[in-house]
């Protein structure tokens, strides 16, 4: 028994390696089928490179008047759409907040006790997670016409349900014990879930909420490619333009507003859990 | 006339192969102080569950104060809990909240829905609150979050949480095991002084023999699901316990 103890470590890790070959075999075989397939080659990228440079040289300004007139003149004027991005990305979130609620209750197993009406619940929200922002938005655009309101629907649905369901899993992890205190004392279903759930559940809940607002800032700036508004659609314009230099201080000032906006999100949300 | 008749109870939990109640027989006067004892898996916890109705038994009457407890529903299911206090071996608070709210869930049964979700109480529920808190010896915590409490303090707030119901019968799913020696002793000290000068009836679940004899006035051993003694402490010797605990025990 113990000599056995002894020689089985240099085998699970012969073992180990072997497993870990095999693996790396596999992603480059994934990753040279997927490069195929696509006609990306890295060989490309550097053949290329010249290409990039000179489109990196255009987005620069190259004199101090562009610069002067790009930052005093065209960056205010871009104060419009960003703010539509900005309202785009807290409309959405907000409305998805409170459409998620409801789901959160159906789609919690220890608030729904009814197996089918938990487990449709749970599928939709999961169904309706797969599916990419993007997409929403291309479907809302074709089915409610080009600006900020598809964008804003579009959030709202994906919203919904990332929220439902990170609170949902939330929601069944919470100590059962003071639900069943409640229960017995007669309280109702109401009392028990605003008394013995939210309070448990509430700090996890608004912390979600701000995970999912800095993801919605970030696709809201992008919503504009497939003409859901904002400040996506600025930026398409100055593409199809060739106004790279426009275009990059877009980039630039998108950039500063993403970043901003998440390092305030999560120095709230490390405070809330 | 008894407070509360058990007839015949049986429970099979879904899934489970045999019952967990075998046919069960019980009932409780007025005032007395149960003690329900007998080894993990008998069946005490889910005997007071099926009193106060939140574990549905196979087959078995509940009689409480002769009406049929069984057939409640909806409204007067909740009316009917109200009457019955619970606590419990892990306390069961809000740990988040502070302790004159945890006590207020207590009257949770009698506010109107509305009143409750607006965290509207009049003063009369919130001066009988600061009375309960007074009564289990924790007069000036009202503020404190629970979490923040000792072990023994928090089954005292549990213990005022259930005294504000009024009720008229007290279960209890071993509340002293998750305690000390010293507090646990107090705290059924605390229940037994309650038993006497309200008159409030305890059916309580406890695994020490030792405090079942100290404090009850009836003991009952539960042994696979049924019914294995039924009398007072001082008939509860070797004998008795190897019937309820098996030989092993
Ligand atoms: N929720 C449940 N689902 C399935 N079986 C259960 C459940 N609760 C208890 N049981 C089973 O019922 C029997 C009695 O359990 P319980 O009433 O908790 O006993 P005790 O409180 O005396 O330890 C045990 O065999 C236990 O495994
Ligand atoms: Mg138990």
């Amino acid at each position: 028994m113990k000599a056995e103890s002894r020689l089985a470590p240099p085998a699970t890790r012969r073992g180990a390696g072997l497993r870990f070959l095999l693996v790396l075999m596999a992603v480059a075989a994934v990753y040279g089928a997927s490069a195929a397939a696509t006609e990306f080659h890295p060989v490309v990228v550097v053949r290329d490179a010249d290409v990039f440079v000179q489109l990196l040289g255009e987005m620069w300004p190259d004199n101090r008047e562009r610069w002067v007139f790009l930052l005093t003149d065209f960056l205010p004027r871009l104060k419009v759409p960003f703010i539509q991005t900005l309202q785009i990305a807290i409309l959405g979130t907000l409305a998805g907040a409170v459409l998620a609620v409801p789901f959160v209750v159906l789609a919690s197993n220890n608030l729904t006790r009814n197996p089918v009406v938990y487990a449709a619940a749970k599928a939709l929200m999961n169904l309706l997670r797969t599916v990419p922002e993007l997409l929403y938005a291309s479907i809302f655009v074709a089915a409610v016409g080009f600006g900020p309101f598809p964008g804003v629907l579009a959030l709202t649905v994906f919203s919904m349900a990332i929220v439902a369901k990170l609170t949902s899993e939330s929601v069944e992890a919470v100590d059962p014990g003071p639900l069943e205190a409640l229960e017995a004392a007669g309280a109702t279903r109401a009392q028990v879930i605003a008394y013995a759930v939210v309070p448990q559940v509430l700090p996890l809940f608004v912390s979600y909420v701000l995970y999912v607002f800095e993801i919605n800032v970030r696709v809201s700036t992008v919503l504009g490619l497939v003409g859901a508004g904002g400040i996506g659609q600025q930026l398409q314009l100055m593409l199809s333009l060739f106004q790279y230099e426009n275009a990059f201080i877009i980039i630039l000032a998108t950039f500063v507003l993403v970043a901003a906006i998440d390092y305030a999100s999560a120095r709230v949300r490390a405070r809330l859990v | 006339m008894a407070l509360l008749v058990v007839r015949g109870l049986r429970v099979r939990y879904p899934g489970a192969q045999e019952d967990a109640l075998r046919g069960v027989d019980l009932e409780l006067a007025p005032g007395e102080f149960v003690c329900v004892l007998g080894p993990s898996g008998a069946g005490k916890s889910t005997l007071i569950r099926c009193i106060n109705r939140l574990v549905e038994p196979a087959s078995g009457q509940i009689i409480w104060d002769g009406h049929d407890a069984m057939r409640l529903k909806g409204a007067h299911l909740l009316a009917y809990r109200r009457q019955i206090g619970m606590i419990f071996q892990e306390f069961h608070l809000v740990d988040r909240l502070p302790v004159l709210a945890n006590v207020l869930m207590g009257r949770f049964g009698y506010v109107s829905p509305w009143q409750a979700a607006i965290g509207r109480y009049g003063p009369q529920e919130v001066a009988w609150a600061r009375q309960a808190l007074a009564r289990v010896g924790l007069a000036g915590y009202e503020l404190r979050r629970a979490r923040d409490l000792s072990g023994g303090q928090r089954q005292r707030v549990a213990i005022a949480r259930a005294l504000v119901q009024r009720p008229r019968l007290m279960l209890g799913d071993e509340p002293v095991s998750n305690l000390d020696p010293v507090t646990a002793r107090a705290i059924m000290a605390l229940l037994a002084e309650i038993n006497r000068r309200d008159g409030l009836t305890m059916l309580i679940n406890l695994h020490s023999v030792d405090l079942a004899r100290a404090f009850a006035t009836r003991v009952i051993g539960l042994s696979r699901g049924q019914v294995a003694f039924d009398g007072p402490p001082s008939r509860v010797d070797r004998s008795v316990l190897e019937q309820v605990y098996g030989t092993a025990g």
